[in-house]
Formats: structure tokens, sequence, C-alpha cells
């Protein structure tokens, strides 16, 4: 089954995501910080990782290049969460290594639309 | 403040300098003196007289900031010595102004303006510190009259009642009245030093320093004329030149109490309260910069629940939470335009905090505004149709722009949305034009327009224009934000509009996004 790894410090909006990605039928494994985040790549190897931005202590971005700079795949689709905000969120979040850029609120559409870019 | 502080050179090099002048001006005239006694006198004396003048003129003009009564009554005064001093040159021997040809109407005349001088000051600095009436508004006419009548008194009792003793007799020279007074006068000067030396404290230094040397040299030249013995000798210089230099020293001292001071302190107050000014509006702006970073920051903690509210209601809508019957579904919409209507308002208040704040950053990137178009043309084209009107959307070909597409987009959007919720029928017209490196986008329609006092108002923070039985939501701030975004990419908007006509709004912008300073 295909497992995603939600890294979320708020309660509520990690209850959210993993309830929409469950009720799609993904396998859902959690962390609330982004140094939780990097250790749960590592040993559960995720096939993708949906990464809120503003982290408690790191933050998403250093969260990503974490990732990055691990021995985990390379290819592993990490897909950033962030508030609208007008400074460039987006670039920000591809820079550090992210694959792809969610704004919040969640919408169970665009959430599922873009993790099936990803996966199947 | 140094003695003589002009400020081009150095208080030392000043003194020389003035010194220098003086004695040369001294010396000039100790040898017209020698040549022409006649001459000598009369200049000295139009001399002096021209400074008495020139000090009363100074006063009187600047009576209003002279607050002290002791330099009113000098600066006064010296009009009337003045006026006597120029009688006695007139009546000098050799003059054949006044019939007769007596040393005795000059030295009556003399006696007469030293006396005149003195009680003034001995009087004058016994009201220093004090006021005439209580509101001073008339103490500078009071002055005036009794000081007019004492010089009438003095001149009637000279030339008409004649009953002034007489001061020099032809071939016995000086009488002792004479001398007495000359005594007496240099007592009223050196109890007006007295008075002035207890009263030190109430002058500015250099003021004070400026009146003792006054009040020396006319004693100097009092004492002087006691010795003399013909009208034309040495000692006689000395006394008139002592009288110059006295008058000299009273102008230096009126002119630093009416001129030179107070405008010192009008422009050191001036500089004191243009600094705290600048002080306060430092203060205020940083004070501003904290409030916007405030509402920044608020608002973004503010967002986190709101999302969670917008998910949640998102999920129960779909049904993905368990089948919802129609009236839930609706309850559940209205929650959720209501929670969006709010998160569209506070990230309003996010992006003008953070652009009054000066803490925002464009995001800079090439892209076509074609591409903008027909967003914007599928966003709003079923809303518009929706409502019953129509769309058109002129698609350019393409025009390349390198700025912030985001903001562009929130613009253009914004203002095609206010146009849709504006217009009951008709159609929404979305165009663009290019000239040279400026881009200009319209916004135009056929709604209900704007009255011409609400145009002005149009772009200020949480104006909304009332409409008679017309509700629709917003938040207040997006043209105000829009104007905010577009002059921060270098551009700006502006609106036409008629009552019942329509609207058209035209924002500008650079093609090439250059750094926009002081917003």
């Amino acid at each position: 089954m295909t497992k995603i790894l939600v890294i979320e410090d708020n309660e509520k909006n990690r209850y959210l995501i993993s309830f929409i990605l469950r009720d799609s039928g993904y396998d859902v494994i959690e962390a609330i910080t982004g140094e939780d985040g990097v250790e749960t790549v590592i040993r559960e190897h995720p096939d993708l990782v949906l990464m809120d931005i503003q982290l408690p202590g790191i933050d998403g971005y250093e969260t990503t290049r974490r990732i990055r700079a691990s021995p985990a795949d390379d290819t592993l689709p990490i897909i950033a969460l962030t508030s609208f905000a007008m400074t460039g969120d987006r670039e920000r979040a591809l820079a550090a290594g992210c694959t792809g850029y969610i704004e919040k609120p969640i919408n169970p559409d665009t959430i599922m639309g873009e993790i099936q870019k990803y996966i199947l | 403040m140094g003695i003589f502080q002009t400020g081009r050179y150095p208080a030392s090099i000043e003194l020389i300098l003035y010194g220098a002048i003086a004695c040369i001006i001294l010396f000039c005239l100790y040898v017209v003196n020698l040549n022409n006694f006649l001459l000598f006198h009369s200049l000295v004396e139009i001399a002096s007289i021209v400074v008495a003048f020139s000090i009363f003129v100074i006063v009187w003009n600047t009576r209003r900031t002279i607050t002290s009564t002791f330099f009113l009554i000098i600066g006064i005064s010296f009009l009337f010595s003045g006026t006597i001093d120029l009688v006695h040159m007139l009546a000098y021997k050799g003059m054949s102004v006044f019939p007769g040809n007596s040393a005795d109407l000059p030295t009556q005349l003399w006696i007469a303006a030293r006396y005149y001088q003195s009680i003034t000051f001995l009087i004058a600095t016994l009201l220093i510190r004090r006021s005439i009436t209580k509101d001073r508004k008339y103490d500078d006419s009071i002055i005036l009259v009794v000081c007019a009548a004492a010089f009438c008194l003095v001149m009637t009792s000279i030339f008409l009642w004649q009953n002034f003793p007489c001061c020099y007799i032809e071939g016995t020279g000086l009488t002792p009245f004479k001398i007495a007074s000359e005594y007496v006068i240099s007592a009223f000067l050196i109890l007006a030093i007295i008075i002035l030396a207890l009263r030190r404290s109430t002058f500015n230094p250099v003021v004070w320093q400026y009146l003792i040397a006054a009040q020396v040299f006319l004693i100097v030249g009092e004492l002087a004329f006691t010795t003399y013995v013909g009208v034309y000798d040495f000692m006689n210089m000395i006394g008139h030149l002592a009288k110059l230099v006295s008058v000299y020293f009273f102008y230096r001292a009126i002119v630093v109490v009416a001129l030179t001071h107070p405008l010192d302190l009008l422009f050191s107050e001036l500089k004191e309260k243009s600094m705290a000014l600048e002080q306060s509006n430092n203060q205020l702006k940083m004070l501003d910069r904290l409030k916007s970073m405030f509402i920044a920051s608020m608002s973004h903690e503010l967002r986190t629940p709101l999302n969670s509210i917008i998910g949640f209601t998102g999920i129960l809508i779909k049904g993905m939470a368990g089948e919802l019957n129609a009236e839930q579904k609706k309850q559940l919409g209205m929650v959720q335009e209501s929670s969006r209507h709010l998160l569209s308002l506070i990230n309003d208040v996010i992006d003008i905090s953070k652009i009054e704040a000066g803490n925002i950053e464009a995001d800079i990137s090439q892209f076509n505004l074609a591409d903008v178009f027909r967003e914007v043309e599928n966003t709003f084209g079923p809303t518009a149709q929706e409502r019953g009107l129509v769309l058109t959307v002129e698609i350019p070909e393409s025009i390349t722009i390198t700025s912030d597409e985001r903001r562009i987009k929130q613009v253009i959007m914004n203002l095609v949305s206010n146009a849709i919720k504006f217009t009951d029928e008709g159609r929404i017209g979305l165009t663009v034009r290019q000239e040279g490196m400026v881009v200009e986008v319209r916004v135009s329609d056929t709604g209900i327009g704007i009255g011409k006092e609400d145009l002005e108002q149009l772009f200020r923070p949480f104006v909304r224009v009332q409409v008679p039985g017309r509700f629709t939501e917003g938040t207040g701030l997006g043209l105000y934000l829009s104007k905010k975004l577009v002059q921060f990419l270098g551009g700006d908007i502006t609106v036409e509009s008629e009552l019942q006509k329509g609207s058209m709004f035209t924002f500008s912008f650079l093609a090439t996004y250059e750094k926009q300073e002081d917003l």
C-alpha cells in the first residue's frame, strides 16, 4: 500500500490531512516536528511526504534540505503545505528541494490532485 | 557667547579688529580736533546723536519683543538726550544758529543732556525686572510721554523761562553749578553701576559688560569736563570722545538685547522644536512599522485555526465523514462561505501590513500576460454567465512581463470580481495595451457606477460605497490593497465612473519590474 508521511505540528490540521488521505485509501504515518520527520523518512521509507512549512524548531524548508541530504531516495516526492503568503514561498520551497506545493486551506480535491501527480 | 560674536572670526580677532578700527577713528577725530575744534565737535556730536537715534529706532520698533522696562526706558530716553545733544551742537560757539554767541547755552544744554541721561538711567536701573503697568500693554507709551514731558520741561527752562542755572561765564570759565553737576551726574551714574552690579544675574553677561562699559565711559567724560577751563582744550576733547564711546557701547547692548538675542533665542527654539519633531516623527514611523508587523504576525496566527475550520467543513460537505441531508449541506456551505470571507479579510490585512511595514519583496518571474487573461476568463466566465453578464476578455497575442505574476493576477481578479459584483446587466470588459515599458490593463463594466463624492474615498481602507438596496460581501480592503500592490510594482490605478452608466478601472505597471523606493 502507498505510504504517505504527513509532517504537521498542528493537531487538527494533521488529523484533517490524514483523514483525507486515509479516506482515499493511503497508509498514513505522522510526524510532528522536522527532526522527527527526517528520522521517520529514513526509518519508514514513505512514498510521498506532505510537509508543513511553518514548523516549530527547524522549519519545512530546512527539514526538506535535511531529507535531501539524507540517504533517503532522491526521487521521493515532497509536497510543501503553506499558508497564503506574499513572499515567494513556492520558489523557496522548490529551492529547498520540494517537488510540489499546496496552499492552505486544505481542500480534498486539490490535495488529491497534487498527490496523484506523483503516485498512482 | 563671546563679546563680539558675529561668528565669522574668533572672538579675540574680532575684538582686536574692532578695537583697531575704534582707535583709528578716535585718532582721526583727534587730528581734526587739532586743526578745527568746531568741526571735531560737530563730527563727534553728530556721530553720537546718530547712534543715540539709532538706539531709539531699534528699541521703539522692537518694543514688543523687549520685555525689559530697563531697556525700554534707556532706548526711549536716547531720543530726547540725543535731541538735546543736537541742540547743544547747533548752539556751539561758532555755529551761528542761535542769536548771541555765548558758551553758556551749549554748556547748559550739555549739562541738561547729561542730567537727563543719568536720571533716566538711574530710574531705569530701579525698574529692572519690574513693569510700570500690570500687563505692560501701555508701558512704552507711558515711558515715551514721561520722557517727552521731562524733555519739554528742560527745554522750556533753558529757552523760555531761562531759569536754568548759568554754567559758563566768559572769562571766568565754568560755574560751580556746572562743576558740582558733573560730580552729581557721576554719582548718579556710579549709583546706576552699583545697582547694575547687584542685578547682574538678570542680564545677559555680554549685555551687562556693554552697559557697565557705557556707564564707565560716561563717567570718564563727566570727570574730564570738571577739569577743563576753555571749551577748546584737551580735556574737553577727551570728554566728548568718551561720550561717543559710551553711546557706542549702549548701542551694542541694545543690538544684542533687541536683535541678536531674540533671534538667537528664536533660532535655538526653532532648532530644538524641529529636532523634537524629527524625533517624534521617527518614533511614530517605528511604531507604525511595529504595528504593521504585529498585525501581520497576529493575522498569521488567526489563519491556522481558520484553515482547519475551512478544511473540515469541506470534508463534511463532500460527505467524506458521512452522508448529510440538504439542510445540513446548505448550512455547512454558509459556514464555509463565511470562513472563506474571513480568510480573505485576514489575507488582505496581512498583505497591507507587509506593504506598510516595508516587509514585502517582489516575487519576480517572466510570464505571459495572455496566460493570466485566460486564467481570469476561466475563473470568472462561469460566475458572469450565472449572473447573466457577458465577460469579454481581449486576450493579447503575447505580452511578456517580468514582474510579480501573482500580485498582478491578484489585482486583475480583484477588479474583475468587483465589476461583476456591481453590474446587474450588460458586459464586463478586460483589455490590455502596451506603450513602451508601461503595460495598461483596463477593466470596464456597465454597472451601477460610482458617485463623484465616493470616487475620492474609493481607494481608502475599509471604505465601502453604500448602494441602497444592495448588499455585497467584501472586505473594504480590496481596492486599497490593489492600489498599494500596483504602486509597489511601479504603477498606479485610476478610475473613471458615471452613476448608472458604469465604471472603468485602469491600472498600469512596468513590463519589467524595478524596485520602488519609499512607498
